[in-house]
């Protein structure tokens, strides 16, 4: 009258192995789900009685207890149903199966008795490893990537129950595997003209460096920032189980052969709330843009119309690779190690050029203030975009292709991880006395911006990383020269200028 | 009149100013044939207002250094005494003897180039230097850049006797005690305690935008000559220009390129007729002065770029431009651009806004 099924739950990107505990027993007919359940398990009661009517099993009129344990912690989603109808089963004894303990159930039920894909399978099914887990036909190119040998897959609850028995087959999944995925990344070759948006991209790319866009409506800057994941090398294979599960956690759309393996691009709307970007929740702490974009690109176009708070909550983030969010229910780390290219216009008309602008004086400074100073710091480059000139655009000669541009990325990468173990962007201030020591002329001149008040103590080393960068990518390892700072300076335009009279 | 006995008369003046309804022509015409007192007890004659008011905003006034002269004193500027719209009460800090020395009106744009603003700076710099007053309207951008220039002229020459240079004469759309705009805090100050700061009206009155036309009649009353440094085809410095020349002041006009909007303005005037003003030298003429002195600007100060950066200065020119520009059309190293940018910058050849270069030439 008692049967034990191990199912799990979602806390973050991480599956956390439970097991639905089911009593039935003697007493007035009642259905009963304790163990800190959400409303989506709570309403499993009746998807499951459904779910077993319509696939001809019998309901037992008894009191039915059903535990989730650990107790103590909270459970979320629908990802429960099927582990709970097959605890109905066993313990009503309609369905005796020795192997039972082997196997663990991750699935919604239909009303009909099928079988339905959850949100986060793939970190549900690493939470199972040591078990073969049943999932729903559509969940199992990503529960393979997260274990991909113990994957078994079925249509209905029938067929789950047959299978067990040994009465029928599990589907046929090696279909589903190997399909490889293919990048839809737009190419820079279709980039016309930018030769200074085009750098800044490609140091962007090969250094690490946060990248900010100020320019004038259609001047090009989400084109280029579109194409910036194609620059970046290739994901890693742990870099894509990751990411994976990260989409997979959110529910997000994954590529058709499961497993992402092209760094990630994302682009939230200016509305976006603070959980939305950083992730949370209240019931299933979900992650956010922060995270999805991990290892790629989080792209924020019209940067300052963002709510300022939600801004500045990517400061973390940006500092520390990671999103750690705490809640009364639990608390739970994210990794968030992405990209940040901004796009802003220089004014609400987007004027460009100086003198071209018609906003009045308090409507400009307004809009540029929007962007706190603490979060404009964090950008290394900072680039001024006009307008692609007539003859360029109306060239027919096809730009740089990306593919070029991400060779030379992926030598200055790693150039620098034997050096120091990650890119340029993340070099420390003692790191950077050893790997990126300045001539005395390069000296020169950052003293003459810092005496000015040009440059900020941050601004000054993150002058020197990207400095860094540009001189690997030039292909020089030693000594920083004056050259090289003073583009690096180029790359880092000064916003907020104080008016000049 | 007796029984006003112990106030001054331009507190009666200051009171009216601030009465309730009052408008700059109500104001003209109560005090053009009335003593303040009289004027006073006749806008009080159906009134429950007391006294109060006036020991009120003398007490303010004392308080807060403003100094007060109506249409009918003896102190009142006879420049505006015989203009055809004079404001009939002026609250001031500083001495109206700012107004014996020869005046040039120099206003424009308040979102300029900043070659504009360098140019504006220069001739304040100058003007000051050769004992020059100039009248503007400590509006952001070139009115404040006019006046900058005059200051940095004073801060260089600290030990210098009072009246040896050029006064700034600041004339604002607001009551004194309430600084517009903010950030020209620090010079609004300094114009009061340097020259003259002068509004029509009275303390606590806020910027209103009607206030501004009002004003720049003022500045074009208190001038001998108007410079338009930079403007566009429409704005506030037209409408002082439309003042100026009502009043038979001549105007001239700081020409720019025919593709920055904020040199609209200027070359249309000077398409109109307006003089061209390139140096301080023609406002010396303008002026009827001596144009041969030595002003400072009679030679170029800078040292000249090598050949090498001339190419990028050329490039620079014509109007602000994005790095992708120079890089296109010098067709050079961008590292080698970057240098020479540098150089060129620490020279005071190019500046950069925002990432946009532009060259500043004489």
């Amino acid at each position: 009258m008692f049967s034990s099924i191990r199912s799990a739950t979602l806390l973050g990107i991480q599956g956390t192995p439970i097991s639905v505990e089911v009593h039935i027993g003697s007493g007035l007919p009642g259905f009963t789900v304790v163990g800190l359940p959400d409303e989506a398990c709570r309403e499993a009661r009746d998807r499951v009685r459904a779910a077993l009517l319509s696939s001809g099993a019998e309901w037992p009129n008894k009191k039915i207890t059903v535990n989730l344990a650990p107790s103590s912690q909270r459970k979320g989603g629908v990802g429960l149903d099927l582990a709970l109808a097959m605890g109905i089963l066993s313990a009503s004894g309609q369905m005796q199966s020795d192997n039972l303990a082997e196997y663990s159930f991750v699935a919604e039920l239909g009303l009909d008795g099928s079988l339905r894909p959850v949100p986060g399978a793939a970190p549900l099914v690493a939470g199972l490893r040591e078990t073969r887990v049943v999932v729903a036909l559509p969940n199992a190119r990503e529960a393979k990537v997260a274990s991909p040998r113990s994957i078994h897959c079925a249509a209905t609850l029938r067929d789950v129950v047959l299978a067990l028995r040994g009465d029928g087959e599990w589907l046929d999944t090696s279909s589903e595997e190997k399909i490889q995925g293919s990048s839809h990344i737009a190419d820079m070759s279709d980039v016309r003209g930018q030769p200074t948006a085009r750098l800044a991209a490609e140091i962007a790319a090969a250094g690490g460096h946060h990248i900010l866009f100020v320019g004038s409506p259609g001047a090009g800057k989400t084109m280029i920032a579109e194409r910036l994941p194609g620059l970046l090398p290739p994901l890693s294979n742990e870099e894509a189980v990751t990411a994976t599960m990260i989409h997979s956690a959110a529910g997000a759309s994954l590529p058709p052969g499961g497993l992402i393996t092209f760094p990630p691009f994302r682009a939230p709307h200016h509305s976006a709330s603070m959980i939305a970007m950083v992730g949370g929740g209240s019931s299933v702490l979900r992650p956010g843009e922060a995270s999805l974009a991990h290892s790629g690109v989080l792209f924020l176009d019209e940067v300052g119309e963002f709510m300022p708070s939600v801004l500045d909550a990517l400061r973390q983030p940006l500092e520390e690779g990671e999103v750690r969010i705490a809640r009364a229910s639990a608390g739970i780390t994210l990794p968030a190690r992405f990209l940040l290219v901004g796009a802003t216009n220089p004014c609400p008309c987007g004027g460009g050029a100086p003198g071209a602008c018609v906003c009045n004086e308090t409507a400009r400074s307004k809009y540029l203030r929007r962007l706190s100073g603490p979060f404009l710091d964090r950008f290394d480059l900072r680039v001024a975009v006009a307008m692609t000139g007539v003859e360029e655009l109306l060239d027919v000669r096809d730009g740089e292709p990306s593919a070029a541009v991400q060779e030379r990325v992926a030598r200055v990468r790693e150039m620098s991880l034997h050096r120091s173990g990650g890119v340029n962007a993340r070099l420390s201030a003692q790191e950077l006395d050893t790997h990126a020591p300045l001539s005395p002329a390069a000296r020169d001149v950052l003293r003459r911006e810092l005496e000015l008040g040009r440059l900020t103590g941050r601004g000054y080393h993150r002058i020197r990383r990207v400095a860094r960068t540009l001189a690997d990518l030039a292909g020089n390892e030693g000594e920083i020269a004056h050259e090289t700072v003073r583009v690096a300076l180029l790359m880092r335009t000064r916003l907020h200028e104080r008016e000049v009279a | 009149m007796s029984q006003h006995l112990g106030m001054p008369a331009w507190a009666f003046a200051a009171a009216l100013a601030q009465l309730e309804g009052m408008t700059p022509k109500k104001l003209r015409i109560a005090l053009l044939h009335e003593e303040p007192e009289d004027a006073w007890a006749r806008a009080m004659f159906h009134s429950t207002k007391s006294e109060d008011a006036v020991a009120l905003i003398q007490q303010c006034c004392e308080r807060e250094k403003i100094q007060v002269v109506y249409i009918g004193d003896p102190a009142y500027p006879r420049v505006l005494r015989y203009d055809p719209t004079p404001p009939a009460v002026l609250f001031y800090r500083g001495s109206l003897g700012a107004l014996q020395q020869r005046r040039i009106g120099i206003v424009g744009t308040r979102s300029p180039t900043p070659s504009g603003v360098y140019t504006a700076r220069e001739f304040g710099e100058q003007l000051a230097a050769n004992e020059i007053a100039v009248v503007s309207g400590l509006a952001r951008g070139i009115d404040g850049a006019v006046h900058h220039g005059m200051k940095l002229h004073y801060d260089e020459h600290p030990q210098a006797e009072d009246g040896a240079f050029g006064k700034p004469i600041g004339v604002v759309a607001c009551g004194l005690d309430v600084v517009y705009p903010k950030s020209n805090a620090g010079l609004w100050a300094w114009v009061g305690e340097n020259g003259l700061l002068v509004s029509e009206y009275a303390p606590g009155v806020h910027p209103e935008p009607y206030h501004f036309p009002q004003r720049n009649r003022i500045i074009a009353a208190l001038s001998e000559v108007v410079v338009v440094v930079e403007s566009r085809e429409s704005g506030g410095s037209m409408l002082t220009v439309a003042e100026a020349i009502r009043r038979n002041i001549e105007v001239f006009a700081v020409p720019g390129s025919p593709r920055v909007a904020s040199a609209g303005g200027t070359n249309l005037l000077i398409q109109q007729g307006c003089g061209p003003v390139t140096s301080v030298d023609d406002l010396f003429a303008a002026l009827a002065l001596d144009h041969r002195r030595e002003s400072g600007s009679s030679y170029e100060t800078r040292v000249a770029p090598d050949a090498h950066d001339q190419d990028v200065l050329l490039a620079c020119t014509d109007g602000a431009v994005t790095l992708d520009h120079l890089i296109l059309a010098l067709n050079r190293p961008l590292h080698d651009i970057a240098v020479s940018l540098g150089r060129l910058e620490a020279l005071g050849w190019v500046v950069d806004t925002n990432g946009w270069w532009e060259a500043l030439m004489r």
